[in-house]
């Protein structure tokens, strides 16, 4: 396919690393410089010129394009992106929007601006921390057909009880340890025994995914999660409060503007709102902060949210995720003892990826930044895969694959290595990302 | 602390030095078919073979960025041109046997400049299979040793555009399609595509009886270097050895490799406009076209010619030195001192950008000129404010400088190169003039090939002494990677921090 991205920044350069290797990709960006850097670094045709003006996207050859994406940090940019895009010609429209509104108005009026689908990037991210709050030790959890396929990414503690378990030991039923990331290789070999700091990949329904959390989860942390105090009231904590209350949590929430409480406490029934200032430590200790769960982090700018987790972790609060903007920060996050690190606009670069493929018939996702990539792919009758057994299956293909659940007529199964692939069957498998396109030509 | 990720660049080296081995069955198979220099060709792919293989050990596999990509580029440049000498020092005939002269005529060969030092230039005294190595290693270098490994080499393209930049011609090398790799295959397929065509239409001359000597070997080797803008022949008289036909089909083919080649796969794609649309298109036709009518107009009037063979000689000559091909149709040897300077002059103009041409080339003076123009406006005016546009885009100030800077620098090496080479031209035994060093020097800059009177077009390099050989095997190497990328390598920044 031929895809074309307008806004070569964080979203636009995520989504076209994903995309470059197997589709024709084409940037516009507007600033000569960023344009300089983007071509500089990725296999795609970079164009300078202006997304939302006709002259440019004609340049880009908008006729001959499958898929335009709006991928600037400015969502009216990106609309105007759509709107001018599916004036022109039939090409399929996503944009990549921060507003709700935005999103709320597209629903309700069957595709206004263009657009034939949006992304909002707070959401998203709110659902990638709604989705691990449960689970402690979890990084990212993503699902697959239908959701009846969990695959999560634990961090193995050195409290952890199972360090030095052989990784094959973590088998259930309805559950497979896939890999190990250790020091950024993929360990996926038998024999391979968990160590501290290795980030655990594993593949199984809900249930499973929950039990093996909460065998390799340290004792200090509670049961269940309850006490969930959310630092700071941007867009992305309102998403995440919201969430929880559809969970059935009522957690607690700071902001230091009172007007802006006023306008949550219309919106969260269910969450106690607190008017303070959120990183002031005596008051955090007076509201037992540390005593927390989980503390969530949501400020509209990453240099207090890196204060608010510091205040967080030294009041004692078990676990803390914070919602960064700049993905450079990172590291900076992980050395102060940030457990989740959450980027809202990684997270939109993802579903737009998950999306576009998914669009090609694939559903993949990927794993820490790309190392490794996860897909799902429906077995036809052509398939190579029909009437062989999985054991034969990974036995044809590079070393790193691992075939990690397979749904027949809407349920799971393990894939024990004897079972036989059927026409119907939905098979979510684990390739590293140097194998992953020719793995995913071959299924 | 050596900041260069050097052994990357070791890597890829041994990657295209393996694509070496592969050109080289060409020759082997003229070699074996004819008995001669099997050995030869032989022992040089087995050598690559393994010299590819110890560089990939040694070196390793990881990220280009630009300084890994400038010394890549050189580095393989270096590299192919000593391996191609090697044929000549093994075959073991003729003057190209030491292995300075092999090396000279090696690199003359990758840079397509066509100097050479071959006191015969025969097969007769050579094998078919030296002299056809010697055509097609003009029409490797012509569109990129590294482009053709991008194009058959996926994993380059990490990285890769910063390498087509290096090598490629121009300052204004722009990807045609989103992947590189796709486009390095376009531009080899229009390229590949040229050349059959004026392969086919000169052995067609030969079967309607037009062109007695143009057998299939020669269409073919004159093939290779008039797309390349190279300018060797396996005829000692280079084009004079055959038939007003060929001299007149080879014309449009000279020229055609001095367009810059996105163009023609835009036109096949359907742009038709494409080249009207094209301001340096345009501007390298006028300046063909100037060149041209002044030098018949010379020619013409000192009274050499009668009018045909007046237009025919000023045409070749003025399209084959613009571009930097370097082909002869007669000995301008022979011709006044007036038309002579005038081919010293056109040695600078060159090619287009992303055409094999060399030299400063077209583009360049066209910026060149209307900063020029720009500056005598400020003059006048010093509040205007005027941006330098070529077509419809602004030209960045950064290129413009950039632009200045490449040809200060061309000129000042030019001088440079004139004044070593007189200097020591004390020990050919022939007094050198100041009009055969500067043409020396222009012609291997430029990648051109002949310059005038010692130098000329049916003499040769082989009386130099060595270091000026290999002063001019240098400047062949400046010229056709657009001397940055060389002169980067001495400095200090390279290397550290």
């Amino acid at each position: 396919m031929r895809i074309l991205i307008v806004g070569g920044g964080e979203v636009g350069t995520n989504v076209a690393s994903g995309l470059a290797d197997a589709h024709d990709v084409v940037i516009l960006e507007v600033d000569p410089e960023r344009a300089e850097s983007v071509r500089g670094s990725l296999d795609v045709l970079v164009i300078e010129g202006d997304g939302t003006s006709l002259e440019a996207l004609e340049a880009a050859d908008i006729e001959e394009t499958d898929i335009a994406i709006g991928a600037t940090d400015h969502d009216e940019t990106n609309l105007a992106v759509c709107g001018t895009v599916s004036s022109t010609s039939d090409t399929f429209t996503i944009a990549q929007v921060t507003k709700q509104t935005y999103v709320r108005t597209w629903r309700n009026t069957h595709g206004t601006f263009g657009a034939n689908y949006l992304v909002n990037s707070r959401l998203r991210a709110a659902q990638a921390i709604a989705r691990i709050v449960d689970l402690p030790m979890a990084h990212d959890l993503e699902t697959f057909a239908n959701g009846r396929v969990q695959l999560v990414e634990f961090e193995i503690g050195a409290e952890s009880v199972v360090v030095e378990t052989p990784l094959d030991e973590l088998r259930e039923d309805e559950l497979v340890p896939v890999a190990v990331l250790r020091d950024g290789a993929i360990l996926t070999a038998n024999g391979v025994s968990l160590e501290a700091g290795d980030r655990l990949v594993a593949a199984g329904t809900e249930r499973a995914v929950a039990a093996c959390s909460e065998r390799i989860t340290p004792e200090r942390y509670a049961e269940s999660i309850d006490d969930v105090v959310l630092l700071g009231g941007s867009a992305t904590a309102e998403h995440v409060a919201r969430h929880l209350e559809s969970q059935g949590r009522s957690p607690r929430m700071v902001v230091e503007d009172r007007s802006r409480a006023n306008d949550l406490r219309a919106d969260l029934t269910e969450t106690t709102l607190l008017v303070h200032d959120p990183t002031d430590p005596s008051f955090l200790e007076r509201e037992h902060v540390g005593d927390a769960d989980v503390v969530l982090v949501g400020f509209d700018d990453d240099q207090r949210g890196l204060l608010g987790s510091m205040l967080a972790r030294q009041q004692g609060a078990d676990r803390t995720m914070t919602i960064v903007d700049e993905p450079e920060y990172d590291t900076l996050f992980e050395a102060a003892g940030i457990d989740v690190a959450v980027h809202p606009r990684a997270e939109a670069a993802e579903a737009i990826s998950r999306f576009t493929r998914g669009r090609n018939a694939e559903n993949v996702a990927i794993v820490e930044r790309g190392v490794a990539e996860v897909f799902e792919v429906a077995v036809e009758s052509s398939s190579l895969l029909v009437d062989h057994t999985v054991n034969e299956v990974e036995d044809t293909l590079p070393e790193s694959v691992v075939v990690c659940a397979l749904t027949r007529d809407g349920d799971y199964h393990h894939p024990h290595p004897s079972i036989t692939f059927q026409e119907g069957d939905r098979v979510v498998a684990f390739a590293s990302a140097d194998v992953s396109d020719e793995v995913l030509s071959r299924l | 602390m050596v900041r260069v990720n050097w052994r990357v660049s070791l890597g890829y080296t041994g990657v295209v030095l393996r694509w070496m081995a592969a050109a080289l069955l060409l020759p082997f198979a003229l070699a074996v078919a004819s008995g001669e220099d099997v050995v030869a060709f032989g022992a040089t792919i087995a050598l690559s073979l393994l010299g590819s293989v110890a560089l990939e050990r040694y070196g390793r596999q990881g990220d280009i960025d630009s300084r890994e990509a400038i010394l890549l580029v050189s580095l393989v440049w270096t590299t192919v041109g000593i391996v191609g000498a090697l044929p000549y020092v093994l075959a073991g005939t003729g003057t190209v046997a030491t292995p300075v002269n092999a090396l000279f005529e090696s690199v003359s060969g990758f840079t397509t400049t066509g100097a050479t030092v071959m006191a015969e230039v025969s097969t007769d005294t050579h094998s078919r299979a030296i002299m056809m190595w010697r055509q097609e290693s003009q029409w490797l270098g012509g569109m990129g040793i590294v482009v053709l490994a991008v194009a058959l080499f996926p994993n380059l393209s990490v990285g890769g555009v910063q390498l087509v930049e290096r090598e490629a011609p121009g300052p204004r090398m722009r990807k045609l399609t989103p992947k590189l790799a796709e486009t390095a295959r376009v531009l080899w397929k229009v390229y590949v595509l040229v050349t059959a065509t004026e392969i086919a239409l000169l052995y067609a001359l030969h079967l309607g009886g037009f062109a007695p000597d143009m057998s299939l070997y020669l269409a073919v080797a004159h093939g290779f270097t008039t797309m390349a803008t190279g300018g060797f022949s396996p005829a000692a008289r280079s084009i004079a050895a055959f038939s007003t036909a060929v001299q007149w089909v080879i014309v449009p083919f000279m020229a055609a490799a001095g367009v810059n080649f996105a163009l023609f796969s835009r036109a096949y794609q359907g742009d038709l406009d494409a080249f009207r649309d094209d301001p340096e298109f345009r501007t390298y036709l006028g300046v063909l076209v100037a060149v041209a009518v002044v030098l018949v107009g010379v020619l013409f009037a000192n009274g050499d010619y009668a009018v045909g063979a007046a237009v025919r000689h000023g045409v070749f000559q003025a399209v084959s030195i613009v571009t930097t091909t370097g082909y002869a149709s007669v000995d301008f040897n022979a011709w006044s001192e007036t038309a002579q300077t005038l081919l010293v002059l056109a040695m600078f103009l060159g090619g287009s950008a992303g055409s094999t041409g060399s030299a400063i080339k077209i583009v360049r003076w066209l910026i060149v000129g209307k900063s020029i123009v720009r500056t005598l406006f400020t003059t006048a005016h010093p509040s205007a404010l005027r941006s330098i546009r070529i077509g419809e885009t602004v030209v960045k100030s950064s290129t413009v400088r950039d632009v200045h800077t490449f040809t200060l620098l061309y000129v000042v090496l030019f001088f440079a190169g004139s004044v070593l080479v007189l200097a020591n031209g004390t020990t050919v035994g022939h007094a050198l003039t100041v009009q055969e060093s500067m043409s020396a020097a222009a012609a291997t800059l430029g990648n051109v090939g002949p310059g005038v009177d010692f130098v000329g077009p049916m003499r040769n390099y082989l009386h130099f002494p060595t270091g000026t050989k290999l002063l001019l095997a240098a400047f062949m190497i400046l010229g056709r990677l657009e001397i940055l990328t060389i002169l980067v390598l001495f400095t200090r920044g390279f290397w550290r921090g």
